[in-house]
């Protein structure tokens, strides 16, 4: 793998990442909520809580995903390593033929795939958040159901970063930086909801932008699993 | 069956208003407008679906406010 395909990788994968819907959603009510019950400090510092338990997710994943791909890739011979890459690759090519019809549900808003009932359950999670800890809590929950989408992200760009021959501090960094622009769309739409955008406006912003997302998000998994094909293939 | 829960509505409302940045005083004057002809609306019907009352509420706070009208009616519906 040289250097663009690898960069390419991480690239797309961290942009869906950063992009799946679920996670900004459920935090556009959060801010909505506690905006609507609480003063502006308090409302930041939950948000951060919020934030911080979405991190914490991404970043336990990652490591772990990091440490078993680790172990596994020191036992088993290059063949299998090869074979492991085009089996993510089917996988990534399923998602990005899947995602474009069944992440948004049809009709109106931007009703996403889990279950109706789910969706209520963290509607009213979010409308009853008090403390730091419901907020934290909150920011985990809320990233487990789309870790279906990000798992094998995860797997490919660790293959990426372990392939790239970087420096432990170079992969150190490119680790972080995974897991921190996963959460940079929270602190964007945090800051626009201090600077006078309410749920309308945004909601009315992500309702818009649907078609969009669908198709950037549908086109980036398509485009990783042609890049590790491509990669597999000249080599 | 539910019976028309005015005073969890009415908390709601006033909830998405402050998130709003609508001022109290004019916002409770709304709600309570638009509670009143809502009533007014239903008090010949037994009974009604809750896609019709809330399509009710929706169309009445619009004549006050879009913002408040379009969170009450998109709030099931952003994930």
């Amino acid at each position: 793998m040289n250097i663009l395909t690898g960069v390419g990788i991480l690239l797309l994968s961290m942009l869906i990442a950063a992009f799946l819907q679920l996670k900004h959603g459920v935090f556009l009510l959060f801010l909505h909520y506690t905006s609507g019950k609480f003063k502006k400090d308090k409302v930041s510092i939950l948000s951060l809580f919020y934030i911080l338990g979405v991190e914490i997710v991404i970043a336990i994943i990652f490591t772990t995903i990091y440490y078993m791909l680790d172990s596994l890739f020191a036992v088993i011979p290059a063949s299998g390593q090869t074979l492991f890459e085009w089996i993510i690759a089917g996988i990534l090519i399923g998602l990005g033929f899947i995602f474009p019809f069944c992440y948004f549900k049809k009709g109106p808003g931007t009703k996403l795939f889990i279950s109706r009932n789910l969706a209520s359950q963290f509607s009213l999670k979010a409308k009853n958040v008090k403390t730091r800890s419901d907020a934290f809590v909150l920011g985990i929950v809320s990233s487990l159901p789309e870790l279906i989408l990000i798992i094998p992200l995860i797997m490919i760009s660790i293959i990426s970063i372990t392939k790239l021959d970087g420096t432990p501090l170079s992969r150190a960094a490119i680790i972080l930086a995974f897991i921190l622009l996963n959460v940079v769309p929270l602190f964007i739409i945090q800051t626009l909801f201090y600077h006078h955008y309410n749920l309308a406006d945004l909601e009315r912003k992500r309702e818009k932008s649907k078609n969009f997302i669908r198709f950037l998000i549908s086109f980036s998994y398509i485009s990783i699993a042609i890049l590790i094909i491509a990669s597999g293939v000249l080599n | 069956m539910q019976e028309f829960a005015e005073k969890q509505i009415k908390k709601e409302l006033k909830i998405d208003a402050k998130a709003l940045d609508i001022p109290t005083g004019a916002a409770e004057v709304f709600i309570e407008n638009t509670l009143k002809s809502v009533k007014k609306n239903i008090r010949t019907k037994k009974t009604i679906t809750k896609l019709d009352l809330e399509r009710l509420i929706t169309k009445e706070l619009k004549k006050y406010n879009s913002d408040l009208a379009y969170v009450y009616k998109i709030r099931d519906k952003i994930i």
